[in-house]
């Protein structure tokens, strides 16, 4: 019986959510990193009922430079997949290729590879998309979130740079979600509800209602909250410089290795640390953004490993966003409100809210247009 | 693109970015020929090694005398469904290897505390990390590194919680510092005894009664003095004596023996402390203590109702309805009698174990009805026996986690920073405030802390090097402690508590003990062990043995690890 491999976390969730596990169906896109294994093994070996992995490969072919990512699992995306298969052989694990061929294959045919996604979205399979590493900066993060809010989907968004690792949730304006309470020890004050049966409840049951948390423990509480998601676009349009936060300087990096990526994507050029540092000090001059000098030295620091990729700040990363997939799924606890920012050298594990009064939408200027290209769905 | 190919570009992308990361290219050789010793590869360690080998280590030492079990595969991803019952040392080794040929892992399916691993073992690794599930081995772990000086890093991994605790004993806190609560919370005799307030006191007591009646009944037992009650010796009251009257046949035996069992655990006893109640001035008593009848009504038929695999389908299932109190008492005499029937075949103590059916299925019944009796919401044997086998539940996501934060502080120490500039981690179920800073926290770094003035791993250790097949004790304590070391000593003991020096020894000692004066080490077989040595003013050390031959007997104090606690380049 497959509860017995998931004895050790059905005693930590119950049941239910397993069950909801079981029959989620997850997309993960972006570039086949180390962060995108990591994450599609934690998500594998814990049960997730669907996985549909997918590569923006149109930028990939011409990168000038590839990024020094670090995988383990495949060489490719099938080799992923088939590796993945192996750790979970209950679970179905895609390409986007192999999906859409078995699925959707009427959405082959769309030209563009990103508008394959995006209507591959709209078909609302997906509970949850999740970006990993955009090598772009910015424009496919901004179109997926876009599509993901159109169609309730919940959209994440993933980035490492070397030891800085970033989450990024947008789960949409109205996310509501409940929280467990204990109950008494005392029987005569504990109502359980009454089977029809003696039954037993197989892991596999359809209909996940059937599946009610009602064992001996706990009983969900009718005690519901709800959050309200800036968009992406608010994220990265919001003048982090102005934040009130101990993570501003992150949050201001963040911004310039999207910026950094934009430009330095597509060519083949090598530029020195020194160069990279100097186009960060000009970054903050264009922004007028202000720093404290002790955050401008580890800044300076961080420019040298924007491209690498160390395995073990991404394991992490990968921990914390499979965790919040799980309560995604659950709705059982309050997921991260809604930037978690990760620093591995000084081992800090922070949350960022951006309020709602920095919150802008942006309005494209004619430099945005020179600059970067659009990606339009 | 051929697998070279593949190889080449990810050791080159690994190698590049520890050199931008830490903007050194010696660091890259450092990490290429450090050893690093790996203890655990179970949940935690399992994620260690592959961010080890993937970080650009490349040799590693794997320790660990468990098989795998199909309750790991969930997380511990090294290991497939076909592996089960196979070691993980060995199947971690082999599946590490095919995903990076480049690395070089050897495996030791063996108890780290084993007599294998001498001193001398430790002491080749640039660092050591502890993925262990247990408080005894990681005090051995820990003592160990002090003694080699090498630096230990930490781990542990509970459901959604876990840390990474780096330590130098002697520079850092060690885990001997601060005392660490036991396992499991300690509940006090009476509260088992008479006054459960919880499930978990039920099945507590549930596993008290199963030891009490079948098992070695030790005295830490809350129930040791129901010592009569021990099946050896109810039995030998219904052997036939010789005055030759009427033998008892089998299943009278049986019957009357869960009939006296059940009349004492669960009316006689109850009824006792209803009658305490009434003495103080408490909330009524909500006891219910069933009648003889009641308890007669269950010993029929039972034989029919229930068996083995029906009881264990309702263990796996964590829905099972909690039991009613007449299946209670059904499922108990059931597993009772089998009990009582497995006692007789093979003549000596049970040993209670959460993966037998029937062992757990009678904890579930008897803390079920022990529950009831009390007014306490009861629980069904999948969550019982959570609760009697002391499961830890544990996650793929907590692991990885910890996993990466443990492996990238190694990285720091081995490029330089002093390992009191590390960070102790954890990471936490919710987040957390921290003071003076305005964002909230799932991972905390917390500075580390330097050793404990009352540490004995910290500040009282001694090296003893000799030719352990020529000293003697007297040597040992003549020409080693009292003259090179200035200690007069009290007592030399071994953690077994044999004692091999006593400086005034009992008159009732016989003669043959006081022969350890003139023993060897290696006739006593103390060498490569942790000892204690209590002096005359009450101070206590702990020392190490090694063997070194032909050499004059050496005692040193271990004090600091080199001048400033850091791996220099």
């Amino acid at each position: 019986m497959t509860s017995a491999i998931y004895d050790r976390q059905i005693r930590l969730w119950g049941l239910q959510t397993q069950s909801k596990i079981s029959q989620s169906r997850i997309f993960l896109y972006g570039y086949h990193c180390g962060l995108l294994e990591e994450l599609a093994k934690d998500l594998v070996l814990t049960g997730v009922g669907t996985l549909v992995i997918g590569e923006y490969s149109e930028v990939t072919e011409t990168l000038g430079r590839q990024p020094m990512f670090v995988t383990y699992l495949g060489h490719d995306l099938e080799q992923l997949v088939e590796a993945l298969s192996v750790l979970n052989p209950h679970a179905q694990i895609y390409t986007v290729n192999t999906f859409l061929k078995q699925h959707f294959s009427q959405l082959v045919e769309e030209q563009n590879e990103l508008q394959r996604v995006s209507k591959l979205i709209e078909t609302k399979t997906f509970a949850i998309c999740c970006l990993v590493c955009e090598r772009l900066g910015s424009p496919i993060a901004l179109a997926l979130d876009r599509v993901c809010r159109d169609n309730n989907t919940f959209f994440m968004y993933a980035e490492i740079a070397g030891a800085l690792g970033f989450l990024i949730l947008d789960l949409g304006c109205h996310y509501t979600y409940r929280q467990l309470k204990k109950i008494s020890e005392r029987a005569s004050k504990t109502k359980i509800r009454p089977f029809k049966n003696d039954e037993v409840i197989d892991l596999d049951v359809n209909d996940s209602e059937e599946a009610k948390d009602d064992h001996s423990y706990s009983i969900p509480l009718e005690d519901e909250h709800t959050l309200d998601y800036p968009t992406l676009e608010q994220v990265f349009s919001c003048k982090c410089g102005l934040l009130q936060s101990s993570s501003k300087a992150s949050l201001v990096f963040l911004a310039f290795v999207r910026k950094w990526r934009e430009e330095y994507s597509v060519t083949s050029q090598q530029d020195c640390l020194e160069e990279r540092q100097r186009k960060f000090e000009m970054f903050l001059q264009r922004q007028k953004i202000g720093l404290r000098k002790c955050e401008m030295q580890s800044l300076y620091k961080f420019c040298s490993f924007i491209d690498v990729e160390l395995i073990s700040a991404s394991s992490c990363l990968a921990g914390i966003l499979g965790r919040e997939i799980v309560k995604l799924i659950s709705r059982n606890e309050k997921p991260i409100f809604n930037i978690f920012i990760f620093d591995a050298f000084s081992c800090l594990g922070s949350i960022v809210d951006i309020p709602s009064t920095l919150r802008v939408d942006r309005k494209r200027s004619r430099d945005d247009e020179v600059e970067s290209p659009i990606y339009d769905i | 693109m051929n697998i070279e190919y593949y190889n080449d570009r990810y050791q080159s992308n690994i190698y590049k970015g520890l050199e931008h990361c830490f903007l050194s290219s010696r660091v890259v050789e450092k990490i290429r020929h450090s050893k690093i010793l790996l203890i655990g590869v179970g949940g935690v360690g399992s994620e260690v090694l592959k961010n080890l080998v993937f970080s650009g280590f490349v040799n590693i030492h794997l320790v660990d005398l468990d098989t795998i079990s199909v309750s790991n595969l969930n997380r511990q991803f090294l290991f497939r469904s076909e592996d089960v019952g196979k070691y993980k040392a060995v199947v971690a080794k082999d599946r590490i290897t095919k995903l990076c040929s480049w690395s070089h892992i050897t495996a030791s399916v063996e108890n780290i505390r084993s007599r294998k691993f001498p001193l001398e073992f430790f002491k080749q690794f640039a660092a050591v990390i502890c993925a262990l599930d247990n408080h005894k081995a990681r005090l051995y772990v820990n003592e160990v590194c002090a003694f080699a000086q090498v630096p230990l890093f930490e781990t542990g991994s509970t459901g959604y919680q876990g840390q990474v605790i780096p330590i130098l004993a002697g520079t850092t806190e060690c885990y001997n510092c601060e005392p660490k609560p036991p396992q499991t919370e300690h509940i006090p005799v009476c509260t088992i005894r008479h006054r459960p307030e919880t499930v978990d006191h039920c099945v507590v007591w549930a596993t008290y009664l199963f030891e009490v009646l079948f098992g070695n009944l030790e005295d830490s037992n809350p129930l040791s003095d129901e010592k009569e009650y021990k099946v050896s010796r109810l039995s030998r009251e219904w052997e036939p004596n010789d005055a030759g009257s009427e033998s008892v046949t089998e299943k009278d035996w049986e019957d009357m023996t869960c009939e006296r069992i059940m009349n004492k655990f669960f009316i006689e006893d109850l009824q006792f402390i209803e009658s305490l109640k009434e003495d103080t001035v408490s909330s009524p008593s909500r006891m219910k203590v069933p009648s003889q009848e009641q308890l007669r009504r269950h010993l029929w038929n039972v034989e029919e109702k229930y068996s083995v695999e029906d009881l264990k389908l309702e263990e796996q299932n964590p829905h099972q309805l909690v039991w009613t109190s007449d299946k209670a008492y059904e499922v108990f005499i059931f597993c009772l009698k089998q009990l009582l029937r497995r006692w007789k075949e093979s003549k000596s103590a049970l040993i209670f174990d959460k993966d037998d059916t029937i062992s757990l299925a009678f904890v579930t019944a008897a803390s079920t009805l022990r529950a009831i009796a009390f007014d306490i919401s009861a629980k069904n044997s999948f969550d019982v026996r959570g609760i009697a086998g002391r499961i830890i539940p544990a996650l793929s996501t907590t692991n990885a986690v910890i996993g990466g934060i443990v492996v990238f502080q190694l990285l720091r120490f081995l490029s330089g920073t002093h390992i009191k500039d590390l960070y102790n981690a954890r990471l936490s179920q919710v987040p957390r405030s921290r003071p003076r800073h305005s964002d909230e926290v799932i991972i905390t770094p917390e500075v580390i802390r330097p050793p404990t003035a009352e540490c004995v791993i910290c500040h009282e250790l001694l090296l003893v090097t000799c030719d352990t097949r020529k000293v003697t004790v007297r040597q040992f304590v003549e020409e080693g402690l009292k003259e090179q070391t200035k200690v007069e000593p009290f007592s030399v003991a071994t953690d077994e508590g044999y004692i091999i020096y006593e400086s005034e020894p009992d008159d009732e000692v016989s003669i043959e003990s006081r022969n350890t004066d003139m023993s060897t080490f290696a006739q006593l077989q103390v060498e490569e062990q942790p000892i204690s040595i209590l002096d005359e003013s009450g101070v206590h050390y702990r020392a190490w043995i090694r063997h070194q031959c032909d050499i004059p007997l050496l005692i040193e104090r271990i004090s600091s690890f080199m001048d400033d606690g850091c791996d220099c380049l």
